[in-house]
C-alpha cells in the first residue's frame, strides 16, 4: 500500500472517468433525439395521398414540418389558417394548416418553421393538435 | 524506533534507471537528535522525504514503532515534516498561521489553548516579537523557522527538518539547533535534521554522512572524525571526495557494528509511545469551514486581485452592452396577406434579409461575447487556485487535511465569485440591451458556462505543474471556445460532433438563444448562424456533466502528490 503522501492516480480512476465521459455524452445524444422529435411516434403526413384523397385519411393523426407561408383566414374562436409550406420526396408542397384558437398565444410570422402534430378532421381539413417551433 | 533496511530508490524509465539511494540501512532509537549530513546532491533531502513517504522507495522497508509503514503509515499528526520551501500563506500573519495550522491539525483546541499554545511554539522559536507581521515580509531564516513552529502544533513524534538552520544568524541557528535538541529531550521524539553548517553538530546524538546516495557512516559524532581521520567535521566532505562513494559504502559495511550503536535486533514496541498524549484530527468538516475561511481572508487580504476582480466584474458587462446600447432594434415582419404584388412581395422579402442577417448577428454575438467573457473569468477565477499553493498543500495533506475538505472549501469559494459574475453580467446586459425570453434560465445558463469553465480549469490547475502552465493551458482553453463553438463560422460536421460535447460556450450560447425561442430574434438568429442550436435541456446537461466531470479529475488531481 502507498504511503498517503505518495498517492498516484491508477489507470482503473482514468478509465472510469472516461466511461463515464463516454456515458454523459450517450445520456445527451438520447435526450437530443428525443427532444429533436418531440412526436417520433406519429406518423408523417404522406402528402401526396392526403392530396389525392383527403377523406380516405379523416380521424388519422400525423406530424407534419413546415414553414409559415401565408395568413389565410383569422376567426377569433375558430383560430388561423395558414398556408404551409412543406418539402417532400417528390419536391415541396404547400397546404392549409388550421391553428385552433386554443394556440393564440404563439406568435407565428412568415418565415418560421414548427412541426406540427395534426389530425385530419371529417371536412379533410388539417387541423393542429399540438406544434413547437423547429 | 525509526529503523530503515536496505532503502534502494531508484527513478527514470526501465533500462535508464537511476538510483538515488542505494541500499540505506539505519536506525535511530526514540528521543534522538540525527543530523544528516553530505556534499550537495548526495541524497539527504531524498533520504528525508523517503522517511517521509514523499518518495516511494523501490526497494527495502521502513519501519516505525514496529510497524511497516508499507502497511500503516504514521498518522498526520505524529510526523512533522519542514521542507526548504516556505508552508505559509504571504497575506497572513505568523501568529495567524499558527492558529489555521492548530485548527486543520488538532481537534478540540478551544481559542484560549490555541493562544497559548501558538505563543509558547512561537517563543521557542523566536518568532513571538513578530507573531503579528505577514509572511512575505519575514526573511528567508524567518520562514524557516515559522516552518518549524507549524509543525510543532501537534507534538509530532517525528520531525524531519530539511536545512531548517540555512539562512539563519550564527546565533538563531544555534538557538534553533539547541531547540531541535531539547524537542528529543522533552518526549521520546525522533529529529532527522539536514544541515550544511556542522558548527552545532554536537547538538545531535548521531550523525548520517550521505554521499552519491550511499550512506557512508552514521554514528556518535565524536567517532565521526576518527571513521575519516580528519581534525574536524568540515573536514569530512573533502575526504569523501578521495574515492568512490561505492568504495566509502563497502568500507561503512565492514565496520557499522563498531559505530553504529543504535541497532537493535528488536524492534521497540509501542509501550513507550502508550504515555504521549493522542491527537485526532479535525472532522472534515471542520476542516473545510477553516480553509474557507482562511480563503476569504486572504483573498480581501490581497488588494490587486479584489480590485482585479472589481474591474472584471464590472468592466466586463459593460464590453457586451457598447454593441446594443440603444438595446435591440424592432422588427418589422414579412407581410401575411397573399394579395400583395410580386415585386413589393420581393422588396419586401429583401429588406426582411438585410434586417434578419443585422439583428440574428447582434443578438447571437451578443450572447457569444457574454458567453465567452464569462468564460474567461471562470478561467481566471480557477487556473491559479491550486497550482499557486500545491506545495504549501501538499504540505497540509502530509499533516491530515482531507482532499475533500480542501477541493470543497475551493468550490464554494469559486461558486460565490462565478455566481456574482454571472448574476451581474445577465442582469446588467439584460436590462440595457432589453434581451427578450426568460432571465432566469438566462442567468442560470451563463451560470453554469461560467461554473463549467471554472470547474474545469480547477482541473487544470489541480494537474499543472506550475501556476504559469496552468493559466496558459486554461487561457488556450478559453481561446477554443470561440472558433469552436461554430457560433461564427460553421464547423465541418464530422469535427462538429467530435468537438461540440467538451465546448462550454456552445451549450451556454445555444441555450440562451433557446430561452428565445418564442421570439423572432431566435429566428433571425437561425437564419444567420451557421451552426444547429440544441434543446434547452441538454445543453444544462452538457454544462452540468461538464462541471461534474471538472470537479472529479480536480478531485484526482489533489489526491495525486504533487511535490515537485
Amino acid at each position: 500500500m502507498a504511503r498517503r503522501a505518495n498517492f498516484s492516480i491508477s489507470p482503473v480512476w482514468i478509465i472510469g472517468l472516461i466511461l463515464l465521459i463516454i456515458a454523459a455524452i450517450e445520456v445527451g445524444y438520447i435526450l437530443l433525439r428525443k427532444i429533436n422529435n418531440p412526436y417520433r411516434t406519429t406518423t408523417t403526413l404522406n402528402v401526396p395521398a392526403y392530396l389525392e384523397n383527403s377523406n380516405s385519411l379523416r380521424g388519422n393523426t400525423y406530424k407534419v414540418i413546415g414553414t409559415i407561408w401565408n395568413s389565410l383566414a383569422w376567426s377569433p374562436t375558430a383560430g388561423r389558417l395558414f398556408s404551409v409550406e412543406i418539402e417532400t420526396t417528390d419536391g415541396v408542397s404547400v397546404l392549409p394548416v388550421l391553428i385552433p384558437a386554443q394556440f393564440n398565444y404563439v406568435t407565428i410570422e412568415k418565415g418560421q418553421r414548427f412541426i406540427f402534430q395534426i389530425e385530419v378532421d371529417e371536412k379533410g381539413i388539417l387541423k393542429t393538435k399540438d406544434l413547437s417551433k423547429v | 524506533m525509526l529503523a530503515l533496511h536496505n532503502i534502494t530508490l531508484r527513478v527514470g524509465k526501465e533500462g535508464a534507471e537511476q538510483a538515488l539511494l542505494k541500499d540505506v540501512s539505519l536506525h535511530v532509537p526514540l528521543g534522538h537528535h540525527l543530523a544528516v549530513i553530505g556534499p550537495a546532491g548526495s541524497g539527504k533531502s531524498t533520504l528525508v522525504k523517503v522517511i517521509a513517504g514523499i518518495h516511494a522507495h523501490s526497494e527495502g522497508m521502513i519501519h516505525w514503532q514496529g510497524y511497516d509503514l508499507e502497511e500503516k503509515d504514521i498518522a498526520p499528526h505524529d510526523i512533522g515534516y519542514v521542507p526548504q520551501f516556505s508552508i505559509a500563506f504571504d497575506h497572513l500573519t505568523v501568529l495567524e498561521s499558527m492558529h489555521d495550522a492548530m485548527r486543520l491539525r488538532v481537534k478540540g483546541m478551544s481559542a484560549e489553548l490555541r493562544n497559548t499554545r501558538a505563543e509558547t511554539i512561537l517563543r521557542e522559536v523566536g518568532l513571538l516579537p513578530i507573531a503579528d507581521r505577514r509572511v512575505k515580509v519575514l526573511s528567508g531564516g524567518e520562514k524557516r523557522r515559522l516552518g518549524l513552529a507549524l509543525e510543532l502544533v501537534s507534538a509530532p513524534s517525528l520531525l524531519i527538518t530539511d536545512e531548517v538552520t540555512s539562512g539563519l544568524d550564527p546565533k538563531s541557528e544555534a538557538e534553533i539547533m539547541q531547540l531541535l535538541h531539547r524537542l528529543t529531550r522533552n518526549r521520546d521524539r525522533i529529529v532527522v535534521n539536514i544541515i550544511h553548517n556542522l558548527r552545532h553538530i554536537s547538538l545531535c546524538d548521531s550523525v548520517a554522512v550521505m554521499c552519491h546516495g550511499h550512506l557512508v557512516y552514521h554514528g556518535p559524532v565524536p567517532q565521526l572524525l576518527e571513521y575519516f581521520k580528519v581534525n574536524s567535521p568540515e573536514e569530512v566532505f573533502p575526504k569523501l571526495a578521495t574515492q568512490p562513494a561505492i568504495d566509502w559504502h563497502k568500507a561503512w559495511l565492514k565496520h557499522r557494528d563498531a559505530y553504529e550503536i543504535f541497532r537493535s535486533p528488536m524492534p521497540i514496541t509501542i509501550d513507550s509511545r502508550q504515555a504521549t498524549p493522542t491527537v485526532e484530527a479535525p472532522h472534515p468538516i471542520t476542516q473545510f469551514f477553516v480553509l474557507l475561511e482562511r480563503r476569504w481572508r486572504i483573498f480581501f487580504r490581497d488588494r490587486s486581485q479584489v480590485w482585479m476582480h472589481l474591474a472584471l466584474l464590472f468592466g466586463f458587462p459593460c464590453l457586451v452592452v457598447i454593441f446594443a446600447l440603444e438595446g435591440l432594434p424592432a422588427i418589422q415582419n414579412l407581410s401575411m396577406t397573399p394579395d400583395v404584388n410580386i415585386l413589393d412581395q420581393l422588396r419586401e422579402a429583401n429588406a426582411f434579409i438585410i434586417q434578419s442577417t443585422k439583428v440574428g448577428r447582434l443578438v447571437s454575438g451578443l450572447v457569444m461575447i457574454q458567453v465567452v467573457l464569462l468564460t474567461l473569468m471562470g478561467s481566471n477565477n480557477s487556473a491559479r487556485e491550486i497550482a499557486a499553493e500545491r506545495l504549501i498543500f501538499e504540505k497540509e495533506k502530509l499533516g491530515g487535511l482531507c482532499t475533500i475538505s480542501y477541493l470543497a472549501s475551493k468550490a464554494c469559494f469559486l461558486f460565490v465569485l462565478l455566481a456574482a459574475q454571472s448574476f451581474w453580467m445577465a442582469l446588467f446586459v439584460n436590462r440595457i440591451c432589453r434581451f427578450p425570453g426568460d432571465l432566469m434560465s438566462q442567468i442560470l445558463l451563463l451560470l453554469l458556462a461560467n461554473g463549467a469553465m471554472t470547474a474545469v480549469c480547477l482541473a487544470i490547475s489541480s494537474l499543472m505543474k506550475s501556476p504559469e502552465q496552468a493559466s496558459l493551458v486554461s487561457i488556450y482553453l478559453v481561446g477554443f471556445q470561440l472558433p469552436l463553438s461554430g457560433a461564427v463560422l460553421g464547423l465541418p460536421e464530422a469535427f462538429r460532433w467530435l468537438t461540440r460535447p467538451f465546448i462550454a460556450a456552445y451549450w451556454s450560447w445555444s441555450g440562451v438563444l433557446q430561452t428565445m425561442k418564442d421570439t423572432r430574434f431566435y429566428d433571425m438568429v437561425q437564419l444567420v448562424t451557421p451552426t444547429d442550436l440544441s434543446p434547452l435541456i441538454l445543453c444544462f446537461w452538457a454544462l452540468t456533466c461538464h462541471i461534474v466531470i471538472g470537479l472529479m479529475v480536480a478531485y484526482l488531481g489533489c489526491k495525486q502528490s504533487r511535490w515537485e
